[in-house]
């Protein structure tokens, strides 16, 4: 960097002078800003907010799903105590069967 | 956004209107006040992000985010007292220190030069090329800098602000400006002092 050693020790004019030298204004393209205008004019249009009725709809079928979603739940959870509840049946019957003398007929 | 249709007339009054009176027709949804207040503006974001991320693609896409980001949240906009420049470069600040934080191996990307050598077209190539590479090494020297100490030499020499009009941006008194600046340029010359030695 050679050209720091040009700067007299004590003087900012000849550092600002620099400054104001490479701190040029520069310009975006046309294409970018018309482009990007264009866009943000369209975003606008894009953002009307949702009518009152159809947030009204809306609260209605996330309160309905989440009913359903708790009736599934609980069906589930219904369901899996009663195949435990017929497995425990089964392997007591099965359990009575192996104790129980096998029955001869009388004569 | 609800859209608010101006009439012509209305329209073409949008340029004489000040800042805040756009401000105030954009909070109540008025697409073209805030388009008036892009074109019032994008210039000087532009160029504020150029210089802070060193190159024109990444100065678009921030540009471009900027810009909707203000677009989405002008309705909330509070005026208190201080310029929407002040608001737009706030943003832009934000989005810079994000993309940094995200990108921090782009760090050392080189300023294009391509401007520097359209500026000096009139010179000869070896004193515009010594030029150019002055430049490069001073800005070198200024992405170093903290990010407030960069902001601040971009308002001051891009866009050419007053010390006021710098303090409101940037949330200082006038004072502190005054006492930044001086602070950065002893900072600068001691990092030459380094860089010498």
């Amino acid at each position: 960097m050679n050209w720091f050693r040009k700067f007299p020790q004590d003087n900012f004019q000849v550092m600002e002078d620099k400054l104001d030298g490479t701190l040029r204004p520069v310009v975006p393209r046309q294409e970018f800003k018309h482009n990007l205008r264009s866009r943000l004019i369209a975003h606008t249009f894009k953002s009307v907010p949702v009518p009152a009725s159809r947030s009204i709809d809306r609260r209605w079928l996330f309160a309905g799903g989440a009913l359903g979603s708790i009736f599934v739940i609980l069906t589930t959870i219904r369901g899996i105590l009663s195949v435990i509840g017929l497995v425990g049946l089964l392997l007591q019957y099965l359990d009575r069967q192996k104790r129980s003398p096998v029955s001869q007929p009388a004569h | 956004m609800t859209e608010t249709t101006l009439t012509p007339s209305q329209m073409l009054a949008l340029t004489e209107l000040s800042d805040d009176g756009l401000v105030e027709l954009a909070t109540q949804g008025s697409s073209e006040a805030f388009g008036e207040l892009y074109d019032r503006y994008i210039d000087r974001i532009f160029n504020y992000i150029y210089y802070r991320t060193s190159n024109t693609h990444d100065a678009e896409d921030l540009t471009e985010r900027v810009f909707f980001r203000a677009i989405k949240h002008i309705e909330k906009y509070e005026n208190r007292g201080l310029p929407i420049s002040a608001w737009l470069y706030r943003i832009a600040h934000n989005l810079v220190a994000n993309w940094y934080r995200d990108n921090s191996r782009r760090k050392e990307i080189p300023l294009e030069t391509f401007e520097f050598t359209l500026q000096y077209q009139g010179e000869k190539p070896e004193s515009a090329l010594i030029r150019t590479e002055e430049h490069e090494d001073l800005l070198r020297v200024i992405r170093q800098l903290p990010a407030d100490r960069q902001q601040l030499l971009i308002l001051k020499f891009v866009e050419h602000l007053t010390n006021a009009e710098i303090g409101q941006i940037m949330g200082r008194t006038e004072g502190a400006i005054k006492s930044l600046y001086h602070r950065i340029l002893i900072s600068m010359r001691e990092q030459y002092q380094v860089d010498i030695s």
